[in-house]
């Protein structure tokens, strides 16, 4: 049987386990151990799942996870979230999904501190679903808002998608991180808009109450707020500034409020114990997912569908519109089933080329393709930041959250689309820079 | 004796990104050049970037056969190959051919027994790392106290120390992000690897004094290899003996091409006075001596092995700078 | 059936109080990250090796903690068909279902198992060994196992008692 051959049938195994309710994360390992064991060996195989999950879960770039995710227990658990929310109530009352469009930004700022999705849903979803739950938000409308939202990290630098793609491209990564900004501002509003929409024409997702705030208690309902900004723009500035990484802002970040509950004394002994389970479930959820999907994608390289299919497109001699749009529907396939980074290093050697040559801008088009990588982050059937959502809305099933992302992907291709009519959205701000 | 050999089609791995100058000058001409040479019998499929595994699996993934045919890097699993940290103590190497060339000569002599599972087709020191930062200049050995710079591991690691900054040991995949996000202030690697990861986009300084550079080597898988007939198995060993030699790729010529290139990017070199290189050079030679200290302890003949070295370095006109000079007096 | 339950009760048990031991470790990790932070603001100079033994301490968290997640149902799965089917049809799915996760957990503990002890790599700087940690993978792997197990008599025992 040729390596392709093995390859569709692996998918083809994948995705009726998947649909028989296997947890995803088995269902990828189990796979794509028995797809590179036909591949290769049995010798070559048989190492791979217990190896590899060693080296997801002793990678100090996923440490981020489980400190993100205390951090936003801790914030909870203090009630800084719950008057954080209560805040932009009073201020966004009167918008149509105003509390969506909040969490949206909130993601925004998320992504300006993160490069990794996975950890921007595992940590909005602890903090922002239970707030939009008790205002009465429907769940799918919440988990699509946090779904969508949580691949902006990948666009908005640090991003880890364009680091990967410039080493793939010989491109300037700097240039790259500074032509993500825009687009990343852009999505943000188009998703923002998504949910504004969403709300006007069903009212129901997202109840309104029509009492008017006064300004007075706007104003003194920011008081609740400040710390928790001062402390966000603090962090930020340590950042930016190269002084501490994200990982360290999530394990000051957590410390800091814990330290804070503890003096408060608003954390019982048995909330900390919950906490702690929370944090270790979601996290240990998303590492075996991650792990997952990467044993999937060493059987999916070794079946060589990927070069083939870049191959193909390679050879087409189509015109330049034709053979882009045929790139991102193919991307959006294979994004169906391969993890981000590999997508990219499996593809990027032979597609890259060929879109040069076509006369389209390389810093435009790693943009594009990191749209396409997000898009795939949150498109059935494996969609690595809905299964994230699933695993912290355990009330909300599955099929809604895809639901619910759906109009967001929605504002992923419109963006796309912008785009490539007017690339100068892309190229004008790395074309400032010196070199 | 086997005129009707079957087609093979070897896989090789490297964790080099797709792109790089090691993929395109080296790796790429070299399997075409199997192919060539065996009348396309020995066919390929090339997986750079990592597509079959991080950075430090290489050498298991030629082991167990995910791979056939892969390039490893042996001082990213400290303590698996202890001995053969021996060719990246800080030396001047400033091509891989010559690199190639001393390693080779190092394992025939001491370091075979490292390698039992595998079909070793060549072993080199890499090419003389510097120190690379982000903001800060490093002119003396002041400069570099607290800085937190990336290590590739092994001596590398010890020098960090013993210039005291503090080595964090990182793959180079994960560096660009890391220094963008100051998780580290700098990293040491050597020159091809900076212009590979995009590193100069982000370091403003590179300090030029060897810190010698990671040991590493093109591997085969056993099985793969015997599956070859002998006339198969003649053709890799007199291409991927020394592949940079073959392919003329990463050799001291395009050296001086890289740190022109580098220069170029907007990095500042800085030159070291003698004197100042005496003091760092005396901190490497106090590495060796902890470093044979403690594997002579554990039975593993590790002066022997520093001897080799510095034997086969000299005879290349090579200065291997961390050696101790009283070690010749026996 | 009751010596089933009883053995049913106490690997949940241990499973809970692995990802107890485990979850404990996240502290450590917060505080030693921050205390490497501060360290380096007031004196300059990091806590030597924060980055490796961060590393090992998320191992330790998360390996300990992987069996708990799985009896908690914490492993996400798509369960749009599922939830359409009749009962024996679910039934039967979740039994196959447990059964490939019950081969992934055995090939995680015997594997885990053999690497940990073949392995002699140690951490760069502190010079850790890896095999301690590596062996949680054979913890995480058996314990992942028993909890299948449980899962698979289960959904045996309701595929059986669908045929009533
Ligand atoms: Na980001
Ligand atoms: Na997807």
């Amino acid at each position: 049987m040729s390596p392709v051959l093995v390859g569709i049938l692996g998918s083809a195994v994948l995705l009726f386990l998947l649909f028989m309710g296997m947890p995803i994360a088995f269902v990828m390992m189990l796979v794509g151990f028995l797809g590179v064991t036909s591949l290769t060996s049995i010798d070559a195989a048989l190492p791979l799942l217990a190896d590899n999950l060693y080296g997801s879960v002793a990678h100090y770039p996923y440490t981020i996870i489980p400190l993100f995710v205390i951090m936003g227990a801790f914030a909870s658990a203090a009630g800084i979230t719950g008057e954080l929310y209560n805040t932009f109530e009073k201020w966004f009352r009167r918008l149509p999904g105003g509390l969506g469009i909040a969490t949206i930004a909130a993601c925004a700022g998320f992504a300006a501190v993160s490069g990794s999705s996975v950890a921007a849903a595992a940590a909005m979803g602890t903090v922002a679903l239970p707030e939009m739950k008790r205002f009465k938000y429907s769940p799918k409308l919440a988990t699509g808002v946090i779904a969508a939202g949580g691949t902006l990290s990948f666009l908005i630098p640090p991003s880890l998608g364009f680091v990967i793609f410039g080493m793939l491209t010989e491109q300037s990564i700097g240039k790259l991180l500074i032509a993500g900004a825009v687009p990343g501002l852009l999505l943000s509003a188009l998703y923002a808009l998504v949910v504004y929409f969403s709300v006007k024409i069903n009212p129901g997702l997202a109840p309104m109450i029509h009492e008017r705030v006064s300004l007075r208690e706007k104003l003194l309902s920011l008081k609740g707020v400040w710390e928790t900004l001062l402390v966000f723009l603090v962090v930020m500035g340590g950042i930016y500034g190269g002084f501490i990484n994200p990982t360290e802002a999530g394990a000051i970040g957590a410390s800091s409020l814990f330290l804070l509950v503890l003096f408060k004394r608003k954390l019982s002994g048995k909330a900390f114990a919950q906490s702690l389970l929370d944090t270790i479930r979601i996290s240990v959820m998303v590492i075996f997912l991650v792990s997952g999907a990467t044993i999937f994608s060493y059987f999916l390289a070794l079946s060589t569908i990927p070069t083939t299919v870049s191959a193909w497109i390679a050879g087409l001699g189509v015109s330049k519109y034709l053979v882009l749009i045929i790139i991102v529907t193919i991307y959006l396939f294979l994004g169906c089933f391969l993890d981000a980074v590999s997508m990219m290093v499996l593809t990027l050697p032979v597609v890259y080329p060929v879109i040069i040559s076509l006369g389209f801008d390389p810093i435009w088009f790693g943009v594009v393709a990191v749209l396409m990588m997000e898009a795939g982050l949150i498109t059935p059937p494996v969609g690595l930041n809905v299964y994230t959502l699933a695993g912290i809305a355990r009330d909300v099933p599955m099929s809604d959250i895809f639901k619910g992302v759906t109009p967001f992907l929605m504002g992923i291709f419109l963006l796309v689309i912008l785009l490539t009519v007017f690339p100068q959205i892309v190229t004008f701000l790395p074309n400032m820079m010196g070199r | 004796e086997n005129a009707f050999a079957a087609d093979q089609n070897l896989r090789f791995s490297t964790w080099h990104p797709p792109v790089s100058r090691e993929v395109k000058t080296v790796w790429t001409p070299m399997m075409e050049e199997l192919k060539k040479r065996s009348n396309g019998k020995l066919g390929y499929s090339m997986y750079a970037g990592g597509a079959l595994g991080k950075g430090p699996d290489h050498f298991d993934i030629v082991n167990r056969g995910m791979s056939d045919l892969g390039y490893f890097t042996a001082t990213w699993t400290p303590g698996r190959f202890p001995l053969t940290d021996v060719l990246s103590l800080a030396v001047w190497v400033d091509g891989k051919d010559l690199a190639a060339d001393i390693g080779n000569a190092v394992y025939q002599k001491v370091l075979k027994d490292e390698f039992k599972d595998v079909k070793v087709l060549e072993l080199n020191g890499c090419i003389q790392s510097f120190i690379w930062t982000k903001s800060k200049p490093v002119r003396s050995i002041e400069d570099l106290k607290g800085l937190k710079l990336r290590s590739p591991g092994g001596h590398q690691t010890n020098y960090i120390k013993a210039l005291g900054a503090e080595p964090i040991f990182m793959p180079l995949g994960d560096v660009y992000m890391a220094m963008e996000t100051g998780t580290v202030d700098g990293l040491v690697t050597c020159s091809p690897l900076v212009l590979a990861f995009k590193l100069a986009e982000v370091a403003k300084y590179g300090t030029v004094l060897t810190l010698g550079c990671v040991s590493e080597g093109t591997v085969m898988n056993m099985k793969s290899y015997n599956k070859l007939d002998s006339g198969q198995k003649k053709i890799i060993d007199e291409v991927c003996t020394n592949p940079f030699k073959v392919t003329g790729g990463l050799t001291r010529d395009v050296y001086k091409q890289m740190i022109a290139e580098i220069s170029s990017k907007g990095v500042e070199l800085i030159e070291l006075p003698d004197q100042e290189k005496n003091k760092w050079y005396e901190r490497f030679r106090q590495v060796t001596r902890d470093w044979v200290k403690g594997l002579e302890g554990k039975g593993l003949p590790a002066k022997k092995a520093v001897l080799t070295m510095n034997e086969e370095c000299e005879k290349r006109g090579v200065k291997l700078v961390a050696f101790p000079p009283e070690y010749l007096k026996g | 059936m009751g010596m089933f339950e009883g053995t049913g009760r106490v690997i949940k048990k241990a499973s809970f109080y692995l990802c107890c031991a485990g979850m404990v470790f996240v502290m450590p990790l917060m505080a030693l990250t921050t205390v490497d932070v501060i360290s380096r603001a007031i004196w300059g100079k990091p806590i030597p090796g924060t980055f490796e033994l961060s590393e090992y301490l998320l191992a330790v968290a998360i390996l300990l903690g992987a069996a708990y997640t799985q009896q908690v149902k914490g492993h996400v799965g798509v369960d749009f068909v599922t939830k359409r089917l009749g009962p024996r049809l679910r039934a039967l799915s979740e039994s196959l279902c447990n059964l490939g996760c019950m081969i992934i957990a055995a090939l995680l503990a015997w594997q885990g198992y053999e690497r940990a002890f073949e392995e002699t790599t140690v951490s760069d700087m502190l010079r850790i060994p890896q095999t301690p940690f590596r062996l949680l993978v054979f913890v995480a792997g058996i314990t992942l196992f028993a909890e299948f197990l449980l899962d698979f008599v289960n959904s045996l025992k309701s595929l059986i008692g669908g045929e009533k």
